[in-house]
């Protein structure tokens, strides 16, 4: 079975590489309607909350009332001896009657996080309960713990009706679980997702990590003018995924979820339970994406929220280098999910073309921002028909769009967090809008690689606590 | 424990599908739109039926008109703009279309006379700018009575028919330019609608570049119906999306390496500026013997009623801020006409449109419709606003109905009464019958089509225009042997503008004559001693 597929993937590879090679015209004409296609839904999607007025409305989730359903809030942490203290404390002060905090700890393996936890546990009894990781198990991943913490609410018998996810960085709105309440009760819907947003997006030295050593303060400046590029590109896209594109995902139902502050309702993680044995897949990378797929088989309804006050803060990773392991991760994932072929299982063919297009899309939008210019290139330069180079400059165009889109939205970004958008921001944009789609698909490149050698270990990001500054 | 069951799983059966959600959507448009189209589809056939009764005979065939219909032959049969060189005369869009309706449905192949398929494709035209002004009158608030009303004008007036049954771009053009307008005023207010709004109104350019005159009206409807939720990104997109599709006529002459003037070469820019400064002026509007005077003249002796009864309600029509857009692209229309500079004929085409949903929307703004006027002038309490509002303007809709019949009646039928058979179309059938293919023909444009594509001469004939203009057809020339033009290129005033033309009838004699007066066809075979 593996064999045929690698035939048939070699055999597309070789006919496009002939295609190329004995008829160019035909070859960019082929590219240049699939980077339209790529180009132009990516534009629908991300623009999704603004293509109508309504979808931009602040009253359109309405005003929620009491709270009543109880529920628990899990926490996976791992050596976060940096930000844990500050999280549970957060988490335990939310406006809700009836939750728990629940972190996830290993405890032999991660004792100076165990200990902040417990203390916390000891301040907040009524609020706070740690679940342990299972000892016994020498992987260590996000979806273990989350199975296992299940597990351990059932076998305590604590009572719930929704599960929420939390990182250890994530400092929820205060009112958060008022709204996420509401919506499961007036939407019926089995899952909830919130905002996440990542903050840090500038030039401004706070929103960069403060080394050791001499001239730290230097370095600072420096190090956030150097990583500027990336991080605003970074920001927006979150900006855009949890603003628009779920949206869309979410009405017709195909959705990959977020990892974290996504909510489910127990009765739904019952339901995945009882049809696949376990609730969150320990094997995938990204089991949050997977659990997304698994309601939109089982038929299960999705609420997407964002209002930009309760979204949930999180940060850029680190470096460079960091958000590359996160993508790479991140593709893998979509590629194992992909693999499994549960979207198979999709009882119309539009969902399942959509599936094929969600979970591909990283991969397509990557080769299309960066081999658009390349194909115009070779339109013009192999004198392929006038038509054909037209054809191929309107993808291209159409990543000018995107980044004039981009700017715009910095702006609007910035004013809805309250952040100061410099000049200098702007021109990082701009500047690093190519370079970040060649990083984009180089880790696209290296996930596939990943993937084809079987190689699927956990990449863990790391936290800092630099949006703490900024919330 | 609050017990709650998950929602019923009906979607676990069927899911989400594009085609059950587009038929579900159809399904409600239809429902919601019944009224309308009830009203709107018998009016629509109507209009077509006028429109097309006697189109063979009247009005007589114009060289634009087959100059485009050549063009479009060539892009659907050689995958060319134009079967000479094209020389960026104006934006290939409208024969772009054109040709593409030939491919997708045969166009050529369907008709005796390549003419027919160009009042087919005109018709179609008509059709659809009637509907879409239908659409524009009731975005702008009109009743449906009102719109109708519209179209009706619009539809019937013998100007409309006149330049409406030839295939020039400004049919189409016209037909894309309501398109943008009524998509500008798109109730969703969505990114997708005001983005073809705005495709639309460059594809309106890219027809008939004259369009672009209007962009100032077309940005104020467009502006006037923004939200504030999404504003920003709708004006992006959109302005976006239409420069972009606006800027594939001068990519199209750059990757040619036709943008710029060079020596031997046709160009863009080029042409831009002999059409902008170097052609003879039509002279001003108000100069008693200016070319645009007696243009105005031909005009209003097929009807001036639309025309006159438009510029008069433009005044009220400004008053009304829900009008004001549209009664601007009306005035900008007229003093484009009123400013000087080369002004064709067909040029009335979109004024038309515009005239004809003024009179319609003042006299609903006038009658106290609450959705084109809520507020100010028109909506005071005076005496005059009661008598004028209410049954009596059921009164004079009706007066004006009897007053249209009455006035249009005579045109309308002398325009879908038959007439003598056009010249022309008896030159080429004889041409067909009488001569070998393989002769030199130079031909009038309107017939040129034909001698190519149905009777297949070999070399194919000359434009007469391009006998003398094109430095490519004069380097082949060795020999001509018949001349098929109508009489008055032989009487033009200016004897340079037709050389060869003239110089070859002197050494002809005639072989066969149709028709009477300047629109007489004589065919002439030219010695064959002689050499251009």
């Amino acid at each position: 079975m593996c064999l045929v597929r690698v035939l048939v993937l070699a055999g597309l590879v070789i006919a496009i590489a002939e295609l190329a090679v004995f008829w160019l015209s035909g070859f960019i004409a082929l590219t240049a309607v699939f980077m339209l296609t790529v180009a132009v839904t990516t534009l629908v999607f991300q623009m999704y909350k603004w293509w109508r007025p309504e979808n931009n409305d602040p009253r359109r989730y309405g005003v929620p009332d009491a709270p009543r359903l109880p529920g628990v809030i899990l926490v996976p942490m791992r050596h976060e001896e940096l930000v844990a203290g500050e999280t549970l404390k957060r988490l335990a002060n939310l406006k809700h009657p009836r939750y728990c905090v629940v972190p996830i700890i290993d405890h032999p393996d991660d004792p100076g996080t165990a200990a902040i936890a417990h203390t916390a546990a000891e301040e907040y009894p009524d609020r706070i309960l740690v679940a342990p990781y299972p000892e016994e198990n020498s992987k260590h991943n996000k979806p273990i713990g989350l199975n296992a913490a299940i597990d351990y609410l059932d076998a305590a018998g604590v009572e719930y009706d929704w599960v929420g996810i939390a990182d250890a960085e994530d400092l929820f709105h205060v009112d958060l679980l008022q709204m996420i309440d509401y919506r499961f009760r007036v939407t019926g819907a089995a899952v909830v997702q919130c905002g996440v947003q990542l903050m840090n997006f500038g030039t401004d030295p706070a929103s960069a990590r403060l080394p050791r050593g001499p001239f730290r303060h230097l370095r600072r400046w420096v190090s956030a003018h150097v990583s500027a590029w990336w991080r605003a590109s970074n920001v927006l896209e979150y900006y855009k995924w949890f603003q628009s594109r779920l949206k869309l995902q979410a009405a017709i139902r195909v959705m990959p979820l977020g990892g974290n502050t996504v909510f489910f309702r127990r009765a739904f993680l019952d339901l995945v339970k009882k049809h696949y044995g376990q609730v969150w897949d320990e094997d995938c990378l990204t089991e949050d994406c997977k659990i997304g797929i698994l309601a939109s088989v089982l038929g299960c309804p999705v609420d997407v929220v964002y209002l930009d006050h309760l979204v949930t803060r999180e940060e850029t990773p680190s470096s460079l280098r960091g958000l590359v392991r996160q993508r790479v991760r991140w593709m893998q994932g979509f590629i194992y999910v992909f693999g499994e072929g549960h979207w198979r299982q999709f009882r119309s063919f539009s969902q399942r073309l959509i599936a094929v297009y969600v979970l591909g899309f990283q991969f397509f939008q990557a080769f299309t921002a960066v081999f658009a210019p390349f194909a115009l290139f070779l339109a013009l330069n192999y004198k392929a028909p006038v038509a054909i180079a037209l054809l191929a400059t309107i993808p291209l165009a159409l990543s000018v769009l995107n980044l004039i889109l981009d700017v715009q939205m910095l702006g609007q970004f910035g004013r809805a967090f309250g952040q100061r958008v410099r000049f200098r921001d702007y021109l990082g944009l701009i500047i690093g809008s190519y370079p970040y789609q060649i990083v984009l698909s180089v880790a696209a490149m290296w996930a596939f690689i990943r993937h084809l050698a079987g190689r699927n270990n956990w990449v863990k990001t790391t936290h800092h606590g630099v949006h703490l500054a900024s919330s | 424990m609050t017990a709650i069951a998950l929602p019923a799983r009906r979607t676990l059966r069927s899911g989400w599908s594009i085609s059950r959600t587009v038929g579900a959507w159809i399904g409600r448009w239809l429902l919601r739109h019944a009224v309308s189209l009830t009203i709107l589809l018998p009016l629509l056939g109507f209009v077509a039926a006028v429109h097309s009764a006697g189109f063979l005979a009247y009005p007589s065939l114009v060289d634009d008109a087959g100059i485009y219909v050549a063009q479009a032959w060539a892009v659907a049969h050689r995958g060319e703009l134009s079967p000479y060189t094209y020389f960026y005369d104006h934006a290939p869009g409208g024969w772009l279309q054109v040709g593409l309706w030939a491919v997708i449905t045969g166009g050529f192949n369907r008709y005796h006379s390549a003419m027919e398929f160009g009042a087919e494709v005109a018709l179609i035209a008509k059709v659809a700018a009637a509907a879409l002004l239908y659409v524009f009158g009731r975005r702008l608030g009109f009743s449906r009575p009102g719109a109708a009303f519209a179209v009706v004008l619009f539809g019937l007036c013998p100007l409309a028919i006149f330049y409406g049954r030839l295939m020039f771009l400004d049919n189409i053009m016209v037909a894309w330019l309501l398109a943008a307008f009524a998509l500008a005023y798109a109730p969703s207010r969505s990114i997708g609608a005001a983005t073809s709004a705005t495709v639309s109104f460059a594809m309106a350019v890219l027809s008939k570049e004259t369009a672009l005159v209007l962009l100032p009206a077309f940005a104020w409807a467009l502006v006037s119906n923004l939200d504030r939720r999404n504003r920003q990104q709708v004006l992006t997109v959109s302005i976006f999306c239409g420069a972009l599709t606006l800027a594939m006529y001068p990519l199209f002459a750059l990757y040619k390496g036709e943008l710029f003037p060079r020596e031997g070469h046709t160009s863009l820019l080029g042409t831009a500026a002999w059409q902008l400064a170097g052609r003879p002026s039509s002279g001003w509007l108000f100069d008693s013997d200016s070319g645009v005077r007696a243009l105005l003249g031909q005009w209003l002796e097929l009807d001036g009623y639309l025309l006159i009864a438009g510029i008069i309600t433009a005044p009220v029509a400004i008053v009304v801020p829900r009008l004001r857009p549209a009664a601007l692209a009306l005035l900008i229309g007229w003093l484009t006409l009123a400013r000087g500079g080369h002004v064709p004929s067909m040029y009335v085409i979109v004024l038309l449109p515009f005239s004809a949903l003024l009179i319609a929307g003042t006299l609903e703004a006038l009658s106290g419709n609450r959705r084109v006027v809520d507020t100010g002038l028109l909506r005071a309490r005076t005496t005059v606003g009661r008598v004028v509002r209410g049954w009596y303007v059921l009164l004079l809709g009706v007066i004006l109905l009897v007053g249209t019949a009455l006035v249009w009646t005579g045109p309308i039928r002398a325009a879908t009464s038959a007439h003598a058979p056009q010249p022309l179309r008896q030159a080429t059938e004889w041409l067909g019958a009488h001569v070998p293919r393989d002769k030199v023909l130079v031909v009038h444009d309107v017939i040129w089509t034909d001698l190519v594509h149905r009777y297949a001469f070999s070399p194919q004939p000359i434009m007469v225009y391009k006998l003398d203009h094109d430095p490519q057809v004069r380097q082949a020339l060795t020999r001509i042997d018949y001349l098929a033009v109508p009489e008055s290129y032989y009487r033009t005033p200016d004897p340079a503008a037709y050389p060869t033309l003239l110089r070859a009838r002197d050494h002809a004699v005639e072989v066969a004559a149709f028709g009477t007066g300047d629109r007489a066809v004589h065919i002439y075979r030219v010695s064959s001693f002689w050499s251009p």
